[in-house]
């Protein structure tokens, strides 16, 4: 039982506000999605969870592809909606033998509205603050089994409930860097007698333009250093209304990476490294997560 | 016949001059544009109008110049209005015209 209340938290981690447009790799941005148009993003997150206090040796790997669609429905409110595919696999020594527990499919769907509150525009530079709110649905399977008996909550595919999530994000970009900032909270609610705990989170990115050193004429192609670091804070689970004392607690990573800006097109990759994982209990630990993909503008 | 030569030659010379195609020019300032992909944006949202030729956005400048086709005059509201659209600003704008 105690392994499933961490796992979850972990997976649900893994599609929070990531997903979306922007020039942040780990959370999102203030930055226009014009009106009626799209922008379609796509991301890898490859997640490697493993050490931790526990006597059980668990080891999860989790691989995520996320798809994304933002569409502009003026230019200061944009509407994105987010759906992965999640294939998760658990290692973990029951009763003296290993024991692999796996799970793959559709997870639950998302959507969330983001209004630009500040638009503050120079030459050359932008500062904007957009508040976002959002649901997820409880679209995928939410009750797989294997030969063991139904798979904990954080194996599966959905969580089985609906939750809520809302936050302020700020940009402040210039043609030779960019910052950005988010608060953001997310109530997780009860499905299957379990009660994952809701989360916060404090993200900042900087992202510095090291190619071309100087502009030209036209639109040059941008190869960015990203520096991103993300707090998450999580409460205890709740399983049957009794708290988990294995489960939550407060991870710091911090994410060196690159982005590849063309006038269409951004490539990019961070790997999240948690610097900080004061976690409850025997709550299991995150190794790294890998975060790559594209961005499309079309 | 000699003076129909002549005659033929001034009339396709002149019609040359007089059929000569021109182009009105924007060139607008657009605040707020720092990135390429933000770039393609603005450029996208001002190809939607009617009788744009051609959008070429200089980055460095924050300067978005537009060419209209030979046979459109430009609306600059409706140019400050899709570059609002995209997200960003529109600034001062001065307009010329330009042979082919």
């Amino acid at each position: 039982m105690r392994y499933r209340n961490t796992l979850l938290g972990i997976a649900l981690g893994l599609i929070i506000f990531g997903p979306a447009v922007g020039a942040p790799v780990t959370f999102n941005t203030a930055l226009p999605v014009g009106g009626d148009e799209f922008v379609a993003r796509g991301l890898v997150v490859v997640s490697q969870s493993g050490d931790g206090p526990g006597a059980d040796d668990r080891d999860l790997a989790s691989t995520s592809v996320i798809a994304v669609l933002g569409y502009g429905l003026n230019h200061r409110l944009a509407l994105f909606g987010v759906l992965p595919y999640v294939d998760k696999e658990l290692d973990i020594t029951m009763n003296g033998s290993r024991v692999n527990r796996s799970s793959s499919g559709l997870g639950d769907a998302s959507a969330f509205l983001r209004y630009t509150l500040v638009q503050r525009d120079q030459p050359g530079h932008t500062f904007r603050v957009a508040p976002f709110a959002g649901l997820k649905a409880p679209t995928a399977d939410d009750n797989r089994s294997d030969s063991i008996g139904r798979l904990p909550p954080g194996l599966q595919s959905g969580s089985g409930a609906w939750d809520v999530f809302g936050g302020v994000t700020a940009t402040y970009q210039t043609l030779d860097f960019q910052a950005d900032a988010q608060a953001s909270y997310r109530v997780r609610n009860e499905a299957n007698g379990f009660d994952p705990g809701d989360e916060f989170r404090l993200d900042g990115s900087l992202q510095y333009r090291l190619w071309p050193q100087s502009l030209g004429d036209g639109v040059p192609d941008f190869l960015y250093a990203v520096l991103e670091a993300n707090l998450v804070r999580r409460d205890n689970n709740r399983v049957n209304g009794a708290d988990d004392p294995n489960s939550g607690g407060t991870t710091i990573y911090l994410s060196p990476g690159v982005q590849y800006v063309t006038r269409r097109w951004i490539v990019e990759g961070v790997v999240q490294l948690p610097v900080v994982q004061n976690l409850h209990g025997t709550a299991l630990e995150n190794d790294y997560v890998v975060r790559a993909g594209f961005r499309f503008n079309f | 016949m000699r003076k129909i030569v002549p005659l033929v030659l001034s009339l396709v010379f002149m019609s040359t001059v007089a059929f000569a195609t021109e182009h009105q020019v924007v060139e607008i300032e657009v605040t707020g544009l720092a990135c390429p992909f933000c770039a393609y944006s603005v450029e996208k949202s001002i190809k939607k109008l009617p009788g744009v030729n051609c959008v070429q956005v200089d980055l460095a400048n924050g300067e978005v110049r537009i060419e209209m086709r030979a046979d459109h005059t430009v609306d600059l509201e409706q140019v400050k209005h899709a570059i609002l659209n995209a997200g960003f600003t529109p600034g001062e704008a001065t307009m010329s015209t330009v042979d082919e």
